[in-house]
């Protein structure tokens, strides 16, 4: 059964520029998905359908077989999706560790010790004590990356939306970052959705979804 | 609660932001507690000198509404004013029969000689003897304050100034300068005010002057037949203390008017003189065809007491029922020189208020624009927040804390400031103001040519005359506020304190509600 399914999903920016057309995706749990495609194709576009930020201007999303539209979208983004944004989103002033308690906190769901678990989600990552003690301003954009991983990860969401994890990591870190998702997935009975470019991580996937820029877009200005 | 414990994280470690909101809530804190403290401290003191001030007032010819009539209908002021006579005692005992009156106390004056008794004066008055002195020559120029209970009584014929004056009282309240102090009984006791026998008391100087003692008698004199005389005999010597400057003034003019030669009796005994020489009067007409009498005549003036300011005012309208005329007014000098007392505190309020008002619109403009800032420095902050499922409601209450909690501590803090400072600050402020009204008072003196006359009596028909022509008085200013920040200031405190937050927060709340994640964090991308 799947946990995700889009029914003639459409999107268009200020109800102009369509960016998105008739797409009829399903994810399941326990699997990991890859969505390709080439810059402005609309994937990062996809996943802030995905996470609820923008609602969809045509079609459906279904979750858990419930329109999402119809659920609190800040329940559904603070428990059941973790987002792994491509500019991070995390906040410059907070510590490492601060901005992954943050989302337990507002998660509302019951997490024992939550900095030991916060500590524990972050050294998953590669990043010590240290590392989880320092503001996010004075993180370089790799460590940025691992501490946004951290984050989605840390109030065990079912879904795992992640938009280019690994483009700021070397390819040691990459491969970890795969093997986390995996074992997510196999393990953990999670839905990973990955955006990405590298065919490292495409190969890695259990499904590919190939995003293709609309006609009237592909002549537009590229991202 | 996560939100409490965030908002307190970010104040922590946003000090700089916070410590700039602070003092700005401190500042204001401390004018707002000052300007409260004062405020509150001089209603108080108005409060408590209402409640401790004992009402007098008297009935007078109301000459201003006269002489407007005068003008309206184009008569002639004197004979508007001629046709309206001061109130006789029987009069003011009908409008007494009020039941806001608390007493009524009334005085009868009447100026006489006396036989083989010389009045205290400073001119040499050994060879010619004042006490013979012919009434048709006596054209004796009285004080203003004589001249104005004459004109009230238009029409009564002459009145002769006599050496002494005697003085009749139905009262022992009655006696405001043995009340208030002014006078003191030195030898012997004040006589019985309800009897009816002849007793007086007189001044140590009369008694000194003229070698009389407890137990002696004089003889006093009906000044327009020196047969008619009554024998009073003394009682009692006082001593006085001469605290208004008209004592001074009137001595030039007559002996009766020098304090010294002033005689106090019972009003019975006093009437009963008059009442005599009334019976035995000469009446003649002179050549104006007005009628002469040779009766001694005095003057009555009746004073209201009242309980407290309602009473007074109450009475006002109760005299208007039972028939008190337009042409009479009810009024209270010691009303209303306590509140001329008072203007130097509501000057120092009123300024108080405008400082509040002043420093709560800058201080409040200031917060606000001070908030959009910061609200849109944190817009970031905000799309994040809300990207991870933080509702905006729950976003907008950790800024409004983070505020709060802020502005709370600067008003405590501010409060403290404020209380200590507000004792200093406010007998400052009141302090110039009095100087500022004294500086006026002694203009407006100078531009009359004379001192301010004290309106210490209570009342009775000179008070209200004085005031009537406008004299300035002498006035006892209140002189400290010791403004205290109590409870109620306190509490007002916080009530600002947490106004100037909402509506500083407000501006947050709005710019909260209308940030949307998608388009924050894709600026930022
Ligand atoms: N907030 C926005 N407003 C208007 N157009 C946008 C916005 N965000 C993205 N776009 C446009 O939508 C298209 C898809 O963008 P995006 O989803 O970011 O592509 P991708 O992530 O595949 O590179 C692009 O042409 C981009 O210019
Ligand atoms: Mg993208």
């Amino acid at each position: 059964m799947s946990i995700l399914r889009l029914e003639n999903l459409s999107f268009s920016y200020d109800s102009r520029v369509q960016v998105l057309k008739d797409i009829n995706y399903s994810f399941e749990k326990g699997k990991v998905y890859g969505i390709v495609g080439k810059s402005g194709a609309g994937k990062t576009t996809l996943l802030s359908l995905l996470s609820g930020l923008a609602r969809p201007t045509g079609g459906k999303i279904y979750y858990d077989d419930k329109d999402i539209t119809k659920i609190d979208r800040y329940r559904y983004r603070s428990r059941y999706v973790g987002v792994i944004f491509q500019s991070f989103n995390l906040i410059p002033g907070y510590t490492a560790l601060r901005n992954v308690t943050l989302s337990m906190d507002v998660s509302g769901k019951k997490i024992p010790n939550k900095k030991a678990h916060a500590l524990e989600m972050l050294s998953k990552v590669e990043l010590n004590e240290a590392e989880a003690g320092r503001k996010i301003l004075k993180l370089s954009g790799g460590e940025q990356q691992r501490v946004a991983i951290a984050r989605a990860l840390s109030y065990d969401p079912d879904i795992i939306l992640a938009d280019e994890p690994t483009g700021n990591l070397d390819l040691g870190t990459q491969e970890e970052i795969i093997n986390i998702f995996k074992r997510l997935a196999r393990e953990e009975n999670k839905c990973v959705i990955i955006v990405t470019h590298s065919p490292e991580v495409a190969k890695n996937v259990d499904e590919i979804y190939s995003l293709a820029p609309l006609k009237a877009e592909s002549a537009g200005k590229k991202h | 609660m996560y939100i409490l414990k965030n908002a307190f994280l970010n104040i922590k470690s946003a000090k700089g932001r916070n410590i700039l909101i602070a003092i700005i809530v401190l500042v204001i804190a401390v004018s707002s507690c000052i300007s409260l403290s004062v405020k509150q401290s001089a209603k108080t003191a108005e409060e408590e000198g209402l409640k401790n001030l004992s009402i007098s007032a008297s009935i007078s010819v109301d000459r201003s509404k006269l002489m407007q009539n005068a003008q309206n209908s184009g008569q002639d002021a004197r004979t508007q004013m001629q046709s309206v006579q001061q109130l006789t005692l029987e009069e003011m005992q009908t409008y007494a029969q009020s039941e806001s009156v608390k007493e009524f106390l009334y005085t009868l004056t009447a100026s006489v000689n006396g036989f083989e008794v010389d009045p205290v004066s400073d001119e040499d008055t050994s060879e010619e003897e004042t006490t013979t002195q012919t009434p048709s020559d006596a054209q004796t120029p009285t004080t203003p304050g004589g001249n104005m209970q004459q004109d009230g009584m238009g029409g009564r014929g002459n009145f002769l100034q006599g050496d002494f004056s005697v003085v009749g009282y139905n009262s022992y309240s009655a006696m405001s300068d043995f009340v208030s102090g002014g006078s003191k009984i030195t030898s012997g006791e004040i006589f019985d005010v309800t009897s009816d026998s002849n007793v007086c008391v007189i001044s140590e100087e009369l008694a000194a002057f003229n070698s009389l003692a407890v137990g002696d008698t004089i003889m006093l004199t009906n000044p327009d037949n020196e047969e008619q005389y009554f024998t009073f005999t003394i009682t009692g010597v006082y001593s006085y203390t001469s605290t208004s400057s008209s004592d001074e003034f009137g001595r030039n003019f007559s002996t009766a008017m020098d304090p010294a030669n002033r005689i106090y009796t019972s009003y019975t005994a006093l009437n009963k003189f008059i009442a005599y020489t009334k019976e035995n009067a000469e009446v003649t007409t002179d050549d104006n065809g007005r009628e002469q009498t040779t009766a001694l005549s005095g003057t009555t003036s009746g004073t209201y007491l009242f309980a407290s300011v309602e009473d007074y005012e109450a009475f006002a309208e109760d005299a208007k029922t039972m028939g008190l005329g337009d042409s009479y007014t009810v009024s209270s000098s010691d009303l209303s020189s306590y509140e001329e007392s008072l203007v130097p505190i509501q000057n120092t309020a009123k300024f108080a208020n405008l400082m509040l008002w002043v420093v709560l619109a800058v201080g409040g403009a200031i917060l606000v624009v001070l908030n959009i800032f910061n609200i849109r420095e944190r817009k970031y902050e905000v799309g994040v927040l809300t990207a991870i499922g933080m509702k905006k409601r729950k976003v907008a209450t950790q800024f409004v804390a983070e505020l709060l909690a802020v502005t709370l501590i600067a008003i405590v803090a501010g409060s403290g400031v404020g209380a200590v400072l507000s004792v200093p600050v406010s007998d400052a402020l009141l302090a110039s103001q009095i100087e500022a009204q004294e500086t006026k008072e002694s203009e407006q003196s100078e531009s009359f040519g004379r001192p301010g006359q004290s309106m210490q009596g209570a009342g009775g028909g000179t008070g209200s005359s004085q005031q009537s022509f406008g004299n300035s008085a002498q006035v006892d200013y209140i002189t400290t506020l010791s403004a205290k920040t109590d409870f109620w200031v306190l509490g007002q405190l916080m009530a600002i304190g947490i106004l100037l937050t909402f509506f500083a927060s407000l501006v947050a709340v709005v710019f909260v509600m209308r940030y949307e994640p998608l388009k924050i964090l894709s600026e930022r991308a």
